[in-house]
């Protein structure tokens, strides 16, 4: 969905505001860094059972946010409200229980493994699995060019190059296709690194030889 | 069950924008309470993730694989061919399959890493990435004017650098190794992995000074 989480290469944005960030402060509020560590332990529970969750359908649920609060609102704000879009649609909690309040209760299995979790942090964020899947269909240095639309959920082919003539970089072996994995499909598919000339992208940029690259998966692609 | 209905969590944000209370950190705890009491997550979950991710995870780690890769021209080729494997290497990182991209600088190539779709960064490996990072302004504008963006972080490149933006659109993850800087010669270690900050792993920051580091 061109939703408007899309918004690499839209124009009239004003200065980034970096000089507020230390090295030595990951969050600048408290609440901004409970936020995220709940969201990573819930992921941490749901990681590898798609019948409840991938996280490529928790980036969707953050792009179904009403366009004005997605542009507005803090980003930890945003990462709970789709943690709490997520619990309520895959039934983990309801949304009167949210707003009420809920009665106590003994602790169950899923909060001895969000517990156990906590424990392996770095492990769990950066396990991943190997995938196979097909041979490669483009090689090194082939023109290719991307599609003009590919899914109409979520897809991971962002607009500023659809459409556009690039060259394969590189080649990554296979990936869970995103635009699948946000259905709850694991479809492991050949993944690439495509360059792109800003003088390809952008009709302000036709004397530099600045590049942008992009990974891009097989199905988002055709020879060019 | 996941209803992978798309329309559904459209309309659940709706109710959630309209009832909750409207102050973040409320709208947090609400939620956080909620999942302790129906015992989906145990009450010391969140701050047992908390600790354990900072005291073993952070922008310093990134610096310490820089910095041997400056010292150990073999260590350097792991890091360009294999950059998770580096960090496994060194402790920092326990293997598996997280691809990571190790894009180095020279006098003539710039790199710029930036996720235009979310927030994507390696966050297992260096941390929390800056709040500018995740903003509209920056991932709007860092793939059509990176030379603007640069400017604005107080990077001024000649004519003859080549920029290039690596768009975090996969599960891949990108580090930019910036250049070790002139007259570190005989500097330990711990001295160089001093020298590098966040931003000079992200490309906001070229010329690294002593001072300026994240040790």
């Amino acid at each position: 969905m061109d939703t408007v989480h899309d918004i690499g290469g839209r124009q009239g944005f004003g200065p980034v505001h970096w000089q507020h960030d230390h090295d030595e402060e990951a969050f600048h509020e408290e609440w901004q860094a409970r936020a995220w560590a709940m969201c990573m332990c819930m992921f941490a529970v749901w990681r590898g059972n798609p019948e409840v969750w991938t996280l490529d359908w928790f980036r969707h649920v953050r792009e179904r946010i009403d366009p004005i609060d997605y542009l507005t609102r803090n980003y930890y704000d945003q990462w709970v409200q789709s943690l709490a879009a997520t619990l309520i649609d895959n039934g983990t909690i309801r949304l009167e229980e949210l707003l009420a309040g809920s009665r106590p209760r003994e602790t169950s299995a899923i909060a001895e493994e969000s517990t156990k979790s906590g424990g392996t942090a770095e492990k769990s964020l950066t396990d991943r699995n190997e995938f196979t899947g097909s041979e490669p269909a483009f090689s090194v240095g082939q023109k290719v060019r991307t599609k003009m639309s590919t899914a109409a959920f979520h897809t991971r082919l962002p607009a500023y190059v659809r459409g556009r003539v690039g060259v394969i970089e590189n080649h990554h072996g296979s990936q869970p296709l995103a635009d699948a994995s946000a259905r709850g499909v694991i479809k492991p598919e050949p993944l690439y690194t495509v360059a792109f000339e800003t003088t390809d992208l952008w009709p302000e940029e036709q004397a530099s030889r600045d590049r942008v690259f992009v990974d891009a998966w097989e199905s988002y692609l055709e020879p060019a | 069950m996941a209803s992978y209905d798309s329309d559904k969590v459209a309309h659940i944000h709706e109710e959630l924008h309209s009832h909750l209370p409207p102050e973040p950190a409320l709208r947090a705890k609400a939620l956080e309470s909620l999942l302790v009491e129906k015992g989906v997550l145990k009450t010391d979950a969140v701050d047992r993730w908390l600790d354990n991710f900072a005291e073993k995870i952070g922008p310093k780690n990134g610096a310490r694989v820089i910095a041997r890769s400056w010292v150990d021209p073999a260590f350097e080729g792991s890091l360009r061919n294999d950059a998770m494997q580096a960090f496994t290497a060194l402790g920092l990182a326990k293997g598996g399959g997280y691809g990571l991209k190790a894009v180095f600088n020279s006098d003539t190539v710039h790199n710029l890493v930036v996720c235009t779709l979310c927030s994507c960064y390696p966050l297992a490996l260096i941390g929390m990435s800056p709040s500018w990072y995740k903003s509209n302004e920056y991932r709007a504008r860092a793939v059509r004017e990176p030379r603007g963006v640069l400017e604005e972080f107080g990077v001024k490149l000649d004519g003859d650098v080549e920029v290039r933006v690596w768009d975090s659109t996969s599960e891949r993850r990108y580090i930019v190794v910036p250049q070790r800087p002139a007259g570190t010669e005989g500097w330990s270690e711990d001295q160089l992995a001093g020298l590098v900050t966040r931003n000079s792993m992200i490309g906001t920051h070229r010329d690294l000074r002593p001072g300026d580091g994240a040790a």
